[in-house]
């Protein structure tokens, strides 16, 4: 009996919160089907095959109809070179860094926003991906 | 002088006069509870009594706190559980003065509390206000009807209480999606001084004594501190209003047992 009254007493004085016999929630239904267009263009496009022999500047730009970039990270095949923020950027690529002769994937993928009105993207936390690569050799003149 | 100035002022002299109001009647209560705690004991009948049911709450301040807090949520959320009728214990240290009439010691518990939703693919908001009330203080009952019946009796007793309450106001926020999680919590705190009246019809037995009990409580209503939440740079701001009240004022009502110690007083003849 005192145990039991002890225990009620803990609870009594414990207890610090109503708890809901409702957990209902209010689902909103939104279709995140829209997918906006996303195209990358780059100085590459123009060459058939790209042999890089000397340093060259890689310029890249993104366009997104309906979306927003948040970022853009390039990559030289698994090696992340840098990450920009900006539609448009550019990176010297300096060819004695890597392994000569080599068929190598320079791949951007951009982060963008596409405005689907859900929650995560309201928070900015909704990244969707769009990405793209160029296969590039190099060849070390060093060598 | 500038045409808001004086509205200014009495508004801190309202404040002012409230705030002192409030000092003394603390003041008084814990001095009537020490005197009764250190009174003489010898020769009186004593019991306990909890009373386990439901109460209203007034919470007129807290409910537009909520609605503030529900409009400054970056979606549109939705709320459920508006602060309904919700837990109420009494229990009550009590000695039987003369036959018809009871002093003691009381504690309460009173909770209720709201919740507003949003879910989508993507994550959902949970808004919670959860507020608590922790009451102690002084009762006196007094017995306005007495029936006798073979072996058991049946009575009506009106009763008051003076307490203080620690009135615990508690505010979260938790967003959860893949890339973004908060949970924040803002806590509201105050000290307000409460009146309880109302009745209790008890059919007594031998040591025990079983019925229901109702009555109204009444809140002051202190304001709440202003309180701190625990993630500053939340997505929403928990901030309340100035001058928050607590607004326990509502019914309550529930089942009563008493347990006595003695049954001398229940069959007096």
């Amino acid at each position: 009996m005192k145990k039991a009254v002890f225990i009620l007493c803990i609870l009594l004085f414990a207890a610090r919160s109503c708890f809901y016999v409702d957990d209902s929630q209010y689902r909103v239904e939104i279709d995140p089907d829209f997918d906006p267009v996303v195209t990358f263009t780059s100085s590459f496009d123009a060459i058939d095959s790209i042999r890089i022999v000397d340093s060259v500047l890689f310029k890249y730009e993104i366009s997104i109809d309906t979306g927003t970039l948040y970022y853009a990270d390039l990559y030289l095949a698994n090696l992340h070179l840098f990450r920009s923020d900006t539609l448009a950027d550019s990176l010297w690529l300096y060819p004695y860094y890597i392994n000569d002769g080599e068929l190598y994937d320079i791949t951007i993928i951009a982060y963008f926003k596409k405005y689907t009105g859900s929650l995560a993207d309201i928070l900015d936390a909704e990244p969707y991906i769009a990405d793209t690569s160029w296969r590039v050799t190099f060849f070390n003149y060093l060598k | 002088m500038h045409p808001g100035t004086r509205q200014r002022t009495r508004s801190r002299t309202i404040a002012t006069h409230s705030a002192h109001a409030t000092v003394i009647m603390k003041r008084i209560l814990l001095i009537i509870i020490l005197a009764i705690s250190l009174s003489h004991a010898k020769g009186q009948d004593s019991g306990f009594s909890i009373t386990g049911g439901i109460g209203t709450y007034d919470l007129e301040a807290l409910k537009s706190y909520h609605e503030l807090l529900i409009s400054r949520l970056p979606v549109e959320a939705r709320g459920f559980n508006y602060f309904p009728p919700f837990t109420n214990v009494r229990m009550n240290l009590f000695r039987q003065h003369t036959e018809k009439m009871s002093y003691g010691l009381v504690y309460a518990f009173s909770t209720t509390g709201a919740l507003a939703n949003y879910t989508d693919y993507s994550g959902y908001l949970n808004l919670d206000q959860v507020v608590t009330a922790y009451q102690f203080g002084i009762t006196a009952s007094y017995r306005l009807l007495n029936i006798d019946f073979a072996s058991t009796r049946f009575d009506i007793s009106a009763y008051g209480d003076l307490q203080l309450a620690y009135v615990r106001d508690e505010v979260s926020m938790v967003i959860g999606t893949d890339y973004y999680y908060e949970n924040n919590r803002l806590v509201l705190r105050t000290i307000s001084p409460l009146a309880t009246a109302g009745l209790d019809a008890m059919v007594h037995f031998s040591k025990l004594s079983v019925g229901v009990e109702g009555g109204m409580l009444f809140d002051t209503g202190a304001e709440f501190n202003a309180g701190n939440a625990s993630y500053p740079e939340s997505a929403v701001s928990l901030s309340p209003p100035s001058e928050l009240k607590s607004g326990m004022t509502g019914l309550r009502g529930g089942v009563k047992v008493i347990i006595r110690i003695s049954k001398a007083m229940i069959n007096p003849e």
